[in-house]
């Protein structure tokens, strides 16, 4: 089976960057109890940021990086306080329609200022292939899998281990007894949405050498994103890794064996599945999905 | 014996929150159900209720076997609860608020109204029954879970801490009520904290501790009782 | 809100529906512009739909966002009945509500275990799954390339050569979904899903089968919605995937719900009148090329709205006319 480490590093680079897109996703919902529909769209603005710089600076995405993050924190405030945050403490049917506008509203920005067409960033010496124990992968791919695997550690060490991130765990948990305990929840909310704004934005920086650029990429990753985070438990960060390597396993193999045109199919029983079974996720606090709230 | 609680244990894990409970309450009596915070009070009603199911023993009501039956048949043979922390129909009006829960015996709205303008004269609600259930101070409140529930037609009315957070008057007020849908025929078994209100209301006291029952008396006797004393009490209520 | 209306409220909102009914009607008949007579049948249409939705998501309120998933296969069945077996289309119609009911237990069961935001994404993903096998299934539907009704105008056909009996049978359609919506509003199943769309539990504890509830209110308003979705099929005379399991679809019918008022009767119908014509308005203004632009005002109305008048217009409208009126007269 020669094919097979090569399916194994492509399935375990992708997983790397499924886990970092999806980690964004997950804090907000753990956090906030909000189901951010405009996940992919914040990732589709990244791949268009790092398009856009190297085309007209020729700055590459992984130099990029030091632009992005300042623009995503700023990008990230703008949204949580002209739209996230007030509708925080409103009911299920406002919080998805709001997120669902913004998505909408996005898009169809994109689709507005930089017409519909596919972009693709070129990197030069993305052309170099490195064997790699059996298996073929690009400077782009090496570095991508580097950067959001040790993004993804990082987050996972603060979150353990600083006391914003031990607030957040807290506030995730149980937002009343938080406040009780004098963690100021504002800060928390604002900073877990700031937090999954960088993450999903240094994912997008990171993608745009490795996948086209369009309008609507946002859909297709984040769609990613939600079986990802269905299975690894909204609200785990390591839930959103190791669930990104399942679904990069499931992609690249069912993509392999399945075909293409009946992977996307494949992704939506998987979460169908996992939503109806255990909708908890592997790591996600049970009766989260009846509670809701 | 119009309900026989068996046996009923839950467990929650490793935590055993009731263990091995067994009492009975006869058609007609007001039953308290006390003991100190944690001791599994609520866990029971639950259990009892069917939003739990139990992890051992059985529950009969009116002679038929209720154990882990879904909560809305339970409702419908005529055991009833009301919430510790109260779940009105917030941006519904008071009256459309008991109207539900007459629907659950009627068919048809005009019965339900009057059933429900009934339910509102009977706990003191009429001067509210057009205002919105959100609007309601916690007393009122409480009253109008009541109300609710009494619409449904109840034989056994669950109570629980429905005294919390009352100011004197309205204590009063709620133990009055009490009386009178006991007088009417609904058998009561009630979980409080209120003291005065167990002791003069209640035939009869069940006290739980770490989930285990360790009395069960008049209320006279359960005041001398030195487990209890020595578990929940004090010495303040020994009545001489 | 109450739910028993003072007699004058409901009289208001029945005049003011009979006046749109009205108004519908009169527009084949009164003139001869083809936009505005096609106009009119697609608003009827999305205001029966909408009003479809309502029963589910405001009735009962289980927010779905894949109700395309109902109207396309509703549309999908009575076509592909009708051109594999000659069947007419308003036996196909039925066939196809048959089986979106059956298909709806799913979504039902799913309502059942997950609440809010989870039993949206499962929807999405249910929608998304029909449109993925419509698209793939090439041998069978003819994939994204569609399938075309040929024009055979005739009552046995369901087809029609003039818009008037179109206009007729799209106003039975929404009349009919008015008075059902009408009718649940005061029975007893309204109040019961009231107190299911409040709270769960404290619903199950006064007896209501919160369960069933939900398979009934979803099984309606997916049968509904498939009807829908066949007249639209017979009415454009085509359909593919890519538009009639949109997610564009499902976000348009709650859309037009919330904007108008989901716990009402008539909120979806001025829902689906107010969104048709402002995405007319703008689709002729900014439409074209950069078509983006009218989706941007969509998106950025449906956040504004969501926030600013949750309740929709129906409700809404008349509580702020109220506020705005008890302000002037306290600063009088």
């Amino acid at each position: 089976m020669a094919v097979l480490p090569q399916l194994i590093a492509s399935a375990i680079i992708l997983g790397g960057i499924y886990a970092l897109v999806s980690i964004g996703l997950t804090l907000v919902f753990g956090v906030m109890r909000i189901v951010n529909f405009a996940h992919g769209e914040f990732l589709m603005l990244a791949m268009y940021l790092a398009v856009g710089l190297f085309a007209t600076t020729g700055i590459d995405p992984y130099l990029g990086l030091l632009i992005a993050v300042p623009a995503s924190l700023a990008f990230g405030s703008v949204v949580y306080f002209g739209v996230i945050r007030p509708v925080v403490a409103r009911p299920h049917v406002v919080q998805i329609f709001t997120t669902l506008g913004l998505s909408i509203v996005l898009q169809n920005a994109a689709l507005f200022l930089w017409t519909g067409n596919f972009r693709q960033l070129r990197l030069p010496y993305a052309e170099k292939v490195l064997s790699f124990a059996g298996a073929a992968v690009t400077v782009p791919q090496i570095v991508a899998f580097t950067v959001a695997a040790g993004f993804t550690v990082a987050l996972f060490v603060w979150l353990r281990f600083t006391y914003l991130g031990k607030a957040m765990r807290a506030t995730a948990q149980d937002r009343g007894a938080a406040t009780l305990m004098g963690i100021d929840t504002g800060k928390v909310l604002l900073a877990a949405f700031l937090v999954g704004t960088l993450c999903v934005t240094v994912a997008g920086m990171l993608m745009a050498p490795l996948f086209a650029t369009y309008p609507t990429v946002g859909l297709q990753f984040v769609l990613i994103a939600f079986v990802v985070v269905v299975l690894g438990g909204l609200g785990s960060a390591i839930g959103a890794l190791l669930g990104g390597m399942i679904v990069a396993f499931i992609d690249v193999g069912g993509g392999y064996y399945v075909g293409t045109a009946w992977k996307e199919a494949l992704y939506f029983v998987v979460f169908i599945a996992v939503l109806l079974v255990r909708p908890a996720g592997l790591f996600g606090q049970r009766g989260a999905e009846h509670l809701g709230a | 014996m119009l309900l026989e609680v068996d046996a009923i244990s839950r467990r929650f894990g490793g935590l055993t929150a009731v263990s091995a409970v067994t009492f009975g309450v006869s058609e007609g009596e007001v039953v308290g159900l006390i003991g100190p915070n944690g001791a599994g009070k609520t866990t029971l009603f639950n259990v009892i209720a069917g939003a739990l199911p139990p992890s051992a023993g059985r529950i009969r009501f009116a002679d038929s076997d209720i154990t882990a039956k879904k909560p809305h048949l339970i409702c419908r043979h005529g055991l009833v609860r009301t919430f510790q922390i109260v779940r009105p129909f917030g941006s519904l009006s008071v009256v459309d608020n008991i109207v539900i829960g007459a629907f659950t015996r009627v068919r048809d709205r005009h019965t339900a109204y009057a059933a429900a303008e009934r339910a509102l004269e009977a706990t003191g609600l009429a001067r509210w029954r057009d205002a919105l259930a959100r609007s309601l101070p916690i007393g009122l409140r409480k009253r109008l879970e009541v109300a609710r529930a009494l619409a449904t037609r109840p034989r056994l009315l669950l109570l629980d801490e429905v005294m919390n957070g009352l100011n004197p008057t309205e204590l009063t007020e709620m133990m009055a009520l009490i009386r009178e849908l006991n007088a009417g025929g609904i058998t009561i078994l009630l979980i409080e904290h209120v003291m005065a209100a167990v002791m003069s209301l209640c035939g009869r006291i069940v006290v739980l501790h770490h989930g285990e029952k360790i009395a069960e008396a008049s209320p006279r006797e359960i005041a001398r009782d030195p487990r209890v004393i020595d578990a929940y009490l004090g010495e303040a209520y020994l009545i001489e | 809100m109450t739910m028993r209306s003072f007699g004058w409220h409901r009289a208001r909102e029945h005049l003011a529906a009979g006046a749109l009914f009205a108004a519908a009607l009169l527009v084949p008949l009164a003139t001869d512009n083809l936009f505005l007579q096609d106009a009119t049948i697609f608003i009827l249409l999305w205001a029966g739909l909408a009003g479809a939705w309502n029963i589910a998501g405001g009735f009962a309120g289980q927010l779905s966002l894949g109700h395309a998933a109902f109207f396309g296969l509703g549309a999908y069945t009575s076509t592909l009945l009708k051109i594999h077996l000659g069947l007419s289309p308003w036996l196909g119609m039925l066939c196809g509500a048959g089986l979106v009911v059956a298909a709806s237990g799913f979504i039902a069961f799913a309502a059942t275990r997950l609440r809010g935001p989870y039993f949206a994404l499962v929807t999405i993903a249910f929608a998304a799954v029909m449109q993925i096998v419509a698209a793939r299934w090439y041998s069978f539907t003819r994939g994204n390339e569609g399938l075309s009704i040929p024009f055979d105008p005739g009552w046995a056909n369901f087809m029609f050569a003039g818009k008037l009996p179109w206009t007729v049978i799209a106003l039975c359609y929404v009349v009919a979904i008015y008075a059902l919506a009408t009718w649940i509003k005061r029975s007893r199943l309204g109040y019961q899903l009231a107190g299911m769309r409040e709270d769960d539990d404290a619903a199950q504890a006064l007896g209501i089968d919160t369960r069933s509830l939900k398979v009934l209110s979803i099984a309606i308003s997916a049968f509904l919605t498939a009807l829908g979705g066949t007249f639209y099929a017979q009415y454009v005379g085509f359909v593919d995937p890519t538009y009639v399991f949109s997610i564009d679809l499902s976000v348009k019918f709650a859309l037009m719900c919330i904007i108008g008022g989901m716990g009402t009767a008539l909120g979806p119908i001025l829902g689906a009148v107010l969104i048709t014509a402002l995405e007319m308005g703008l689709r002729a203004k900014w439409g074209g090329g950069r078509s983006g632009l009218y989706l941007i005002v969509y998106g950025a109305l449906l956040i504004v709205v969501v926030r600013v008048m949750p309740e929709g217009l129906v409700a809404g409208l008349p509580q702020t006319v109220r506020r705005w009126s008890a302000r002037a007269s306290r600063a009088a």
